[in-house]
């Protein structure tokens, strides 16, 4: 509806009105863009503002799930991507927002501003212009005729005129334009808002879409989720029916419901792999000076130690240790159920629900107590109390056989021997005592008998809790419940008048007064006139024989009987069983001797102690066992020689070094401090390994490492035990030889003059000690070297027929003397005697030579073959005779 | 004038309370003591695994008695029962001379610890009644007690069984006991 230009000029009214009505248009057109922009300004601003409202929102769902479900689980995971989407979405939101100000709201609000300003302008000039076209036109018609100003004036209005119909057809031009065309521009403006529009929700379709899978199968998962809920819910009511029957049907159940094991299967079981488990709601007394209050507590059983702590406030514990505590009925107390759990600090008073609570409550702590004592390693345990400053060496941190499964081990291999998995008097179970003398493995009940007895009649140990020396397991694994009742319940069961063997349920004193009669009385033996066959010998000789044989229970059985234990056979030089064993080596039998108060300071015809025997054989670890079990080096013999003196003889280097400081220590740290001192570094080299065992239980009375020379290799060791050069005094010195030969002396001490050792079959220049370490050291490890791999090999050789003769080692070493380059060999020689029982087991020893030059080993082999001889001809080194003859032969002074 | 002031001070306050530690090797009598202490009969006890506390009250003196187990193993849990100890019982298997000597290394490393350093220490040269005994001046040489300096000691003989010198040992420690600073 464009006005027409002609009409424009014509300026009729009805144009007028027609040029109104097209303003008024303008102006309506104007408002309502105006409001248009505001109101999508507001919509684009709303948008934005929901989606920030959104990605909170998503934020916040993501939070959640993370929190309440594991991040590896499906609903999360997926709940994740529902996340992640929506927030792709509202991202397209705020933009599409801003697309919206930028194809819209903008290009509208330039187009109030340049298109639709301008008319309105336009009006005005055009106004104006009228204005002043009919005034002028006004002034110059009201002129008079013959007015002189007619021609200027009409100029006037023809000028306004002109400027009039310019303006006019400018501002109909404007305003048909306005109407008509500029209004097509706003169409396509909204035309590029409903394209953003579509574009939105589309994309938002597209990206909503490949979530659809993701939603069906979380919805899937729901329903089996739901389903397996329904289940679990099903089966909690179940539960509780079943709870609510028990509760109705005895009113003190709730308290033992979910505790695992009842007390009963605790009981009697020491085993560590039981774990033990109660926990509950208990009063704990708190005593004021004046008035008690109870306070209920929640109270559970952890390995070693009972915690309690309030219902509401789990992180205020209390941790009592019940490895320092004892548990008993607290009857006195001013409430039922009562009892106590006393440590050397407090006293706990406690209050159980009910007495078969109480009972419950008594029993697992007891067993938890026991547990803690068979179980835990007691020594070095972090306790609670303060630390003592001096308490920290304990005998049981010493302890060899302190490590758990080496214990274990032992208690295993001493289980194992027949009759020992029940107790040898009333046959319970799990049996964990020992009497070490007897041999026997009890139960706590009748070890508690034996006790009373007197450790003349039995020595009681703990199998877990005492310490064990080697000799005392062998003396276990050569004995044995079985063998041991073979001797003394021989006659039980067999006539009217013997009673029946004990059980674990026979009465307390009965059990008592079975084993008085079985050991004190030995009311079971066979008659001992039944045994004394006029074509046997006496009981002493038969038990002298026996532990010439090794055999300790016909030994026990003749002690049993009444056998003197220091009987001295006079057929054979009026040596005791003891000095026997002592020139057998063997720990076993001497162990069990003295276990029978055997004198072990008893002499033979020549006035000889099992030491003198001991020290002529090189075995400085027997000789140190003797004298821990307090040997006298004092004793002389007929001759006026003492025991340090035979091994000076013998050269023992070792025995000497053994000899001498357990000498100083009993003059310095008081009698039988020995076996604390041993542990000493240095003296540990000089003794072997205290008690190699076999693995199949078998003893090995003598270890592998057995020369002098192979245990200076093992501990880089060399012992200097010789004349003082200028032979006035003589030292004790310890020390260790460093690469170079030079020994570092740790301890010296002055001792009695004695003559130097003199080596048999080999007499060094007057003036070279034996034992300078240069020498004497090197040699020792050239020699011990090849010794090492021939002795082990020996060691292991179970084959070795019993009749073996006595193997003879000598060691030989040689070296050259730095000053003249002449040889200088040192040669120790050992011939143990290894009788009948022991021999098999004894390592065999062979005659090793050192890598020498021919020379050199010709020398050598000239002394091995008088060596050998020697050996042969008295067949027995053990001979009294024999230490005689070796005396004189290599005494040199 | 000392003595009636104290029995004075024994009046007012009445019972007097000690604390008691009683230690030895294993199967020394110490739980058949303290039984025979307290219920004045013999019972027949078995290894005390743990251990026993009682209070026996003789002459006013309410003695509370620890009796902890001696198996060698469990020797190192001694010292937790140190604190406050007023007077150490040491018994001694008399018939026992084989572990005398372990019996004195143990004491004198009880007695070594700084929270034993003022208890009185009396021994028990227990199972009397036993053949070869040793005597109570036996006992004293081998625990070395005439070599310790600062320490109040007595050895008494006892035998478990028939009760014979457990009151004694008692009343020594209950004359013995320091009367409380002020």
């Amino acid at each position: 509806m464009l006005l027409d230009l002609r009409d424009c000029l014509r300026d009729a009214p009805a144009y007028r009105s027609r040029l109104h009505e097209q303003e008024d248009f303008v102006g309506r057109y104007e408002t309502a863009v105006r409001g248009l922009t505001k109101m999508s300004r507001a919509a684009a601003e709303t948008s934005k503002d929901l989606s920030s409202k959104y990605t909170q929102f998503t934020d916040e769902l993501g939070g959640f799930t993370q929190s309440a479900f594991d991040p590896t689980d499906t609903v999360g995971n997926t709940v994740d991507k529902f996340c992640q989407t929506i927030r792709e979405i509202e991202r397209n939101r705020t933009m599409q927002a801003a697309q919206l100000m930028d194809v819209f709201v903008h290009p509208l609000e330039e187009f109030v501003k340049h298109e639709l300003q301008p008319v309105k302008d336009l009006k005005k000039q055009f106004d104006r212009s009228s204005d002043d076209y009919d005034y002028t036109l006004n002034k110059v018609m009201a002129k008079r005729p013959k007015d002189p100003s007619i021609p200027d004036g009409e100029r006037d209005a023809q000028l306004c005129k002109t400027a009039y119909l310019d303006k006019s057809m400018q501002y109909a031009i404007a305003l048909s334009d306005a109407n008509s065309v500029k209004r097509l521009e706003f169409v396509e403006y909204v035309l590029a808002f409903m394209f953003t529009q579509y574009a939105f929700f589309h994309q938002g379709y597209e990206m909503l879409k490949d979530l659809e899978p993701m939603m069906r199968e979380l919805t899937d998962h729901l329903h089996q989720l739901r389903a397996g809920y329904r289940q679990d819910i099903d089966e909690a009511e179940t539960l509780k029916r079943q709870l609510n029957k028990d509760v109705a049907a005895d009113p003190d159940a709730a308290n033992f419901i979910g505790q695992g094991l009842g007390p009963e299967q605790f009981l009697g079981s020491k085993k560590a792999n039981v774990a033990i488990k109660k926990s509950g709601y208990l009063f704990l007394r708190t005593s004021y000076t004046l008035m008690a209050s109870w306070n209920r507590r929640y109270f559970e059983l952890q390995k070693g130690s009972l915690v309690h702590c309030d219902r509401n406030k789990e992180k205020d514990q209390e941790t009592i240790n019940l490895q320092v505590s004892t548990v008993k009925l607290a009857p006195q107390a001013e409430r039922r159920f009562c009892f106590e759990i006393i440590s050397p600090t407090k006293t706990y008073v406690l209050q159980a629900q009910s007495e078969r609570d109480l009972k419950d409550w008594i029993t697992c702590i007891q067993c938890a107590i026991e547990q803690c004592y068979y179980t835990e390693k007691v020594a070095g345990q972090p306790m609670d109390s303060p630390q003592s400053v001096e308490a920290s060496p304990t005998v049981a941190q010493i302890d060899p056989n302190a490590s758990d499964t080496s214990r274990q081990e032992m208690i295993d291999r001493i289980l194992a021997v027949p009759g020992n998995d029940h107790c040898a008097d009333c046959g319970s179970q799990e049996p964990a005592w020992a009497s070490i003398n007897m041999g026997t493995i009890l139960c706590i009940d009748c070890s508690g008998i034996h006790r009373s007895l007197g450790v003349h009649v039995s020595k009681v140990r703990s199998l877990t809790l005492d310490k064990w020396e080697p000799e005392q397991v062998q003396v276990m694994l050569r004995l044995g419940n079985q063998v041991v009742n073979n001797i003394f319940e021989a006659c039980l069961g067999a006539g009217p008048d013997m009673p029946a063997k004990i059980t674990p349920a026979t009465p307390r004193a009965d059990k008592a007064k079975w084993i008085v009669d079985k050991y004190v009385n030995k009311s079971f033996m066979e008659p001992t006139d039944s045994l004394a066959d006029p074509h046997q010998s006496p009981f002493d000789e038969r038990m002298w024989l026996a532990v010439q044989h090794g055999d300790l229970a016909q030994a026990l059985g003749c002690i049993a009987l009444g056998a003197n234990v220091n009987y001295r056979n006079e057929t054979e030089n009026y040596k005791t069983a003891l000095h026997q064993a002592a020139l057998q080596s063997s720990y076993v039998s001497v162990e069990f001797l003295l276990h029978w108060f055997a004198d072990i300071n008893a002499v033979d015809g020549d006035g000889r102690t099992c030491l003198h025997y001991a020290s002529a054989v090189d075995d400085a670890s027997f000789v140190w066992f003797l004298l821990k079990k307090n040997a006298r080096l004092d004793v002389m013999d007929n001759d006026g020689v003492q025991p340090l003196d035979m091994a000076l003889e013998a050269a023992h280097v070792q025995v000497v070094m053994a000899l001498r400081y357990a000498t100083f220590l009993r003059e310095t740290a008081g009698p039988g401090d020995l076996a604390h001192h041993e542990n000493n570094f240095e003296f540990q080299q000089v003794l072997r390994p205290a008690y190699p065992v076999a693995p199949g239980g078998k003893e090995i009375s003598a270890g592998k490492p057995r020369s002098v020379s192979e245990v200076a290799v093992q501990g880089g060791f060399s012992a200097v035990a010789g004349g003082h050069p200028t032979g006035r005094r003589q030292s004790f010195a310890t020390g260790t030889a460093d690469s170079a030969g030079r020994t570092r002396h740790v301890s010296l001490m002055p001792e009695r003059a004695v003559r130097p050792i003199a080596v048999p079959g080999f007499s060094p220049p007057r003036a070279v000690p034996i034992a300078t370490a240069a020498a004497a050291g090197t040699a020792m490890v050239a020699g011990g070297a090849a010794i090492g791999a021939t002795a082990a090999d020996n060691g292991a050789d179970d084959d070795a027929t019993p009749n073996t003769e006595a193997p003879a080692a000598i060691d030989s070493a040689s070296d050259t003397d730095p000053e003249g380059g002449k040889s200088l060999s040192a040669t120790g020689a050992t011939a143990p005697v290894a009788s009948n029982a022991e021999k098999k087991e004894e390592a065999a020893e062979v005659i090793t030579l050192p890598a020498s030059t021919d020379e050199k080993q010709g020398e050598v082999e000239s002394v091995d073959e008088d060596k050998s001889d020697d050996g042969s001809d008295s067949s027995s080194m053990t001979d009294p005779t024999a230490y005689q003859e070796l005396g004189n032969a290599s005494d040199d002074e | 004038m000392g003595i009636s002031v104290s029995k004075l001070m024994h009046r007012i306050f009445g019972n007097r309370e000690m604390r008691i530690l009683m230690l030895g090797l294993d199967a020394a009598g110490k739980t058949t003591i303290l039984y025979k202490l307290k219920l004045n009969q013999s019972v027949t006890t078995i290894p005390t695994v743990g251990f026993n506390v009682e209070t026996v009250t003789y002459k006013n003196v309410k003695f509370n008695v620890w009796d902890v187990g001696g198996q060698d193993k469990i020797r190192p849990l001694w010292r937790h029962y140190y604190t406050g100890t007023q007077g150490l019982i040491f018994v001694v298997d008399s018939a026992d001379r084989d572990r005398v000597d372990e019996a004195r290394q143990e004491l004198h490393r009880i007695l070594g610890d700084r929270e034993m350093k003022d208890c009185l220490l009396l021994v028990f040269a227990n199972k009397q009644d036993l053949p070869g005994a040793m005597t109570p001046a036996e006992v004293t040489e081998k625990l070395g007690l005439h070599r310790m300096r600062e320490r109040v000691w007595y050895v008494h003989p006892s035998c478990a069984t028939t009760g014979e010198g457990l009151f004694e040992g008692l009343n020594w420690l209950s004359q013995n006991i320091k009367t409380p600073t002020k």
